[in-house]
């Protein structure tokens, strides 16, 4: 069950309807849970067992870690099985076929064939999985204690609104509303429509109309001219952005009709002068979660120069992975973690005074930012490493082909540029669109009416729910 | 046991802050006629502005003469979908020039689905006046083309139709092109008819006259584009609830792209013996309809952008063959355009088919596309015609 189909809409007005009329704490979160169990399973009902399953065995883990008494390597064992039953999961579900098939590559050479199976990806485990790890590692480091409640756990793991593609919520963040006595409100309805509408509008009428223009040009890498390449990659970014941001939306405001509060996912990503600034804007909830349970604890900063550029390739390259089961992920992955080693050592040896950088130099690293953002989409982007040579050559290189001047991809392009410039000069602010002005309910009955009225043809997944 | 609560230790406290609600300035009622106002905005925004990038719904009236619906007299088709054109209509549905109404020379007819409708290119730009044009001279026309498609025509509507137009234009030929996937307009149905046990050309309108006349009365009150974004949007809400499904599903597209099931291509897999079978109905019934010179052209997908490279070959050249062979049999005309096609892309670069809101290299004919239809027609009635028509050469400017 998509955010953009009519199912939801009906399941989402029959959720709310019940909200309404529960007023018990206990039935409310019974009815979250059933919803959310309902709404997975409008997916592939078998993987509802395994999301089931995944959720009681972290939830005992949990328990176990903190009835161990103190012991510190029973603790240390049942943490390590928790990690190593959640990763396996992941990892078997996620990446069984592409280490068979990267081994198979390496020993086919000695005559050794190795198959795949036919595994089907559950939607949604990278993100159900890393929230689990996430509260059973803060559990373990005693910044939490241990969920008893198996409704509030469960609730926690498969709360619909960002059961299939995040945000990424900490338990920290998620537990306390549980407990508190979360109703709905005016205030919250208006702000998570805002929310959802503005979300629906960046998938379904940008980002999923941007689909055919983009798949083309990949699928026939190498067939266009540079200027025709380099508008599907930057429209590519385009499309990604809003396909991703607009799902977090849709989250964030379904979320907070009902009441709830999921934490930001972006902070207008292209507005970054630097690498590291990228990152603080885009897929925020991943890149903490990286940041707090991987670099951290491989030493972060704190083990010299070499080191710190170690553990952000590492946690760059293992983020890559997460995203999909392809090397081409990887190399995404690895670029981003080399720019990001690139802007540390450019900030220590020439910027070491740390002072505000001039406008010109903003301007410049905006500019080089984009320029290893936009290239890097083309691995993330890409089948496979010869399609993305392909787009790279004919955006770098310039070997000639055919001229697609696509109005659509033209059209976004300018209308972002255009919110983002209003919105790095303070003059185009979410605020602005508050409830008591006339502009507000025009601007978003626009956006409904144009995605009610000129959706793009055919079905188009959320990108990021494939991860 | 109660929930989950955070502890002191090493971590942060997390608190989930709310701020305070503050109470509104207005009243219920003001919101409600400011949202209600901002409602109506909105669409009355979206209404003005959709006319500038959906194409024009379709405007039929009842023709007495063809015994059937036909674009109406006046009506002008304004097409955003693929391509930017805007093409008008005068008598018996006929776009551009009007021939029944040129006194002087003669006129041939050009059938065909939505390749020949064209909608695509601007009227000047279509195959047929871009005929007309190169067998004019002094304000004289020897050959007047008129262009008589409508999507998702095959042989059995030519086969219906020809009879009508014949009476009202009296055309010295018949040209029949075929570009839709290939080869299967020649049947109706696409794999239907040929897996039929025995074959007939059915009539059946498909017109609804009941919309015909809604749309006629929105189009007397202007309102026509006014209609377009709540009309799309009503469709595609009914089409969302009827395609809905409610219960949980077993694999991992719950709702798998839907695909044209007609036959698209005909494969080598395909069974010679059926498909030229029905081929022999549908032009036997297609000969017993005139008198008159028949022409098939077949239009093929080339050149086509296949894997970030251009593709020269027909893979229906085959089927190609056979169907020409039959023509031949039959004492039917037949042009092959794949050759002219890709020449002319060697030669110029550009692809036939496709524009820039639409995909490049799929899709309906581009401008260029119908001239290099134009140009086979006119070497077609040059070759067989010759005699009887003089000709005046102009320089394309394409």
């Amino acid at each position: 069950m998509s955010f953009t189909r009519i199912e939801f809409f009906l399941f989402f007005a029959a959720v709310l309807a019940g909200l309404a009329v529960l007023r018990d704490r206990q039935a409310r979160k019974v009815l979250l849970l059933l919803a959310s169990y309902y709404f997975y399973a409008c997916w592939d009902w078998r993987f509802l067992a395994l999301l089931m399953a995944a959720t009681a065995v972290s939830y005992l883990v949990a328990l176990g870690l903190d009835g161990t008494g103190g012991s510190q390597s029973k603790r240390k064992g049942l943490l390590l099985a928790g990690l190593v039953l959640n990763l396996g999961i992941l990892g078997f579900f996620k990446y069984c076929n592409f280490f068979c098939e990267s081994l198979g590559g390496i020993l086919s050479p000695l005559g050794v064939q190795l198959g795949t199976l036919p595994i089907v990806l559950p939607i949604g485990i990278s993100f159900y999985i890393f929230q689990m790890l996430s509260y059973l590692i803060d559990v373990y480091r005693g910044r939490l204690e241990p969920c008893r409640s198996v409704l509030d756990f469960a609730l926690f793991v498969a709360f619909f609104p960002k059961l299939v593609a995040g945000p990424i919520v900490r338990a920290a963040d998620f537990f306390p509303q549980l407990c508190s006595d979360v109703r709905m409100s005016w205030h919250d309805a208006f702000f998570g429509f805002r929310q959802f509408t503005i979300g629906l509008f960046k998938k379904v009428f940008i980002a999923d109309r941007l689909t055919v223009f983009v798949d083309h040009v990949f699928a026939n890498a190498g067939g266009f001219d540079a200027g025709s390449t380099w508008l599907a990659v930057l429209a590519y970014g385009v499309q990604i952005y809003c396909d991703f941001s607009g799902y977090s939306d849709m989250a964030i405001g379904t979320a907070r009709i009902m009441g709830y509060r999921l934490p930001a996912n972006f902070e207008s990503p292209y507005l970054a002068t630097s690498i590291t600034d990228f990152w603080r804007r885009w897929h925020i909830t991943l890149s903490t979660w990286l940041r707090d349970y991987l670099y951290i604890p491989l030493g972060g900063n704190r083990k010299g120069e070499w080191r710190t550029y170690l553990n952000l390739l590492i946690t760059m390259v293992l983020g890559g992975l997460w995203h999909g089961a392809s090397w081409t992920f990887v190399c995404w992955g690895a670029l981003h973690g080399c720019a990001l080693v690139g802007d540390k050592w450019v900030g220590a040896k020439l910027r070491p005074d740390r002072g505000a950088p001039s406008a010109l130099a903003r301007l410049a690293g905006w500019l080089v930012t984009m320029l290893i953002v936009f290239t890097a989409w083309v691995f993330f982007r890409a089948a496979s490493f010869g399609q993305a040579f392909l787009m790279l050559r004919q955006m770098y290189v310039h070997p000639g082909g055919i001229s697609w001047c696509h109005p659509f991809a033209i059209s976004a392009l300018l209308a972002i540029v255009l919110v983002h410039i209003l919105m790095a000069v303070d003059r185009l602010k979410l605020d602005q669109l508050r409830p008591d002005r006339m502009a507000t309910p025009v601007v978003l009955f626009s956006m409904w009416w144009l995605v009610l009225a000129f959706p793009a043809k055919g079905f188009n997944p959320f990108v990021y729910a494939q991860f | 046991m109660g929930t989950a609560t955070l502890v002191r230790a090493r971590g942060k406290r997390h608190t989930h802050n709310r701020k305070p609600v503050q109470a509104s300035r207005y009243s219920a009622a003001w919101y409600l006629r400011l949202w209600a106002g901002g409602f109506v905005a909105a669409s009355a925004l979206v209404m003005l502005v959709s006319p500038y990038f959906v194409s024009s719904l379709k405007v039929y009236e009842w023709s007495p003469e063809l015994d059937d619906y036909v674009f109406a007299k006046g009506y002008v088709h304004r097409e955003r979908g693929e391509g930017w054109a805007a093409t008008r209509y005068g008598d018996f549905g006929l776009s551009g020039t009007t021939p029944a109404l040129a006194a002087q020379g003669q006129t041939i007819l050009i059938w065909g689905d939505s390749f020949v409708e064209a909608h695509n290119v601007a009227d000047s730009q279509k195959a047929a006046s871009q005929v007309t044009q190169v067998f004019s001279q002094g304000g004289r026309t020897r050959i007047t083309a008129a262009a008589v498609g409508y999507s998702y025509w095959s042989v059995a509507d030519y086969y219906f139709n020809i009879p009508y137009y014949e009476k009202l234009l009296n055309p010295i030929c018949h040209f029949i092109v075929l570009a839709e996937h290939g080869l299967t307009d020649i049947c109706p149905d696409e794999e239907r008819f040929l897996s039929a046990s025995t074959y007939q050309f059915v009539h059946c309108g498909k017109m609804d006259p009941q919309k015909s006349q809604k749309m006629r009365v929105l189009t007397t009150w202007h309102l026509q584009d006014l209609v377009l974004a709540p009309w799309k949007a009503a469709r595609n809400v009914a089409a969302d609830l009827q395609h809905a499904r409610f219960l949980p599903v077993l694999g991992r597209s719950p709702r798998p792209e839907s695909r044209n099931s007609g036959l698209l291509y005909l494969s080598d897999d395909t069974d010679p013996n059926v498909v030229i079978a029905g081929w022999t109905y549908a032009l036997t019934m297609l000969k017993s309809s005139t008198k008159k010179s028949i022409v098939l052209v077949s239009v093929p997908e080339v050149p086509v952008l296949q894997n970030g490279e251009i593709c020269c070959e027909d893979p229906q050249s085959r089927w190609n063959a056979r169907l020409a062979k039959l023509c031949r049999e039959q004492g039917i005309g037949y042009i092959d355009m794949a050759q002219t096609l890709v020449d002319d892309y060697r030669a110029t670069g550009r692809l036939s088919r496709g524009f820039h809101n639409g995909v490049p290299g799929c899709g309906h004919l581009n401008a260029r596309g119908q001239y290099l239809l134009s140009e086979v027609i006119c070497a077609y009635l040059r070759e067989h015609f010759g005699d009887s028509i003089e000709e005046h050469h102009v320089v394309h400017a394409n």
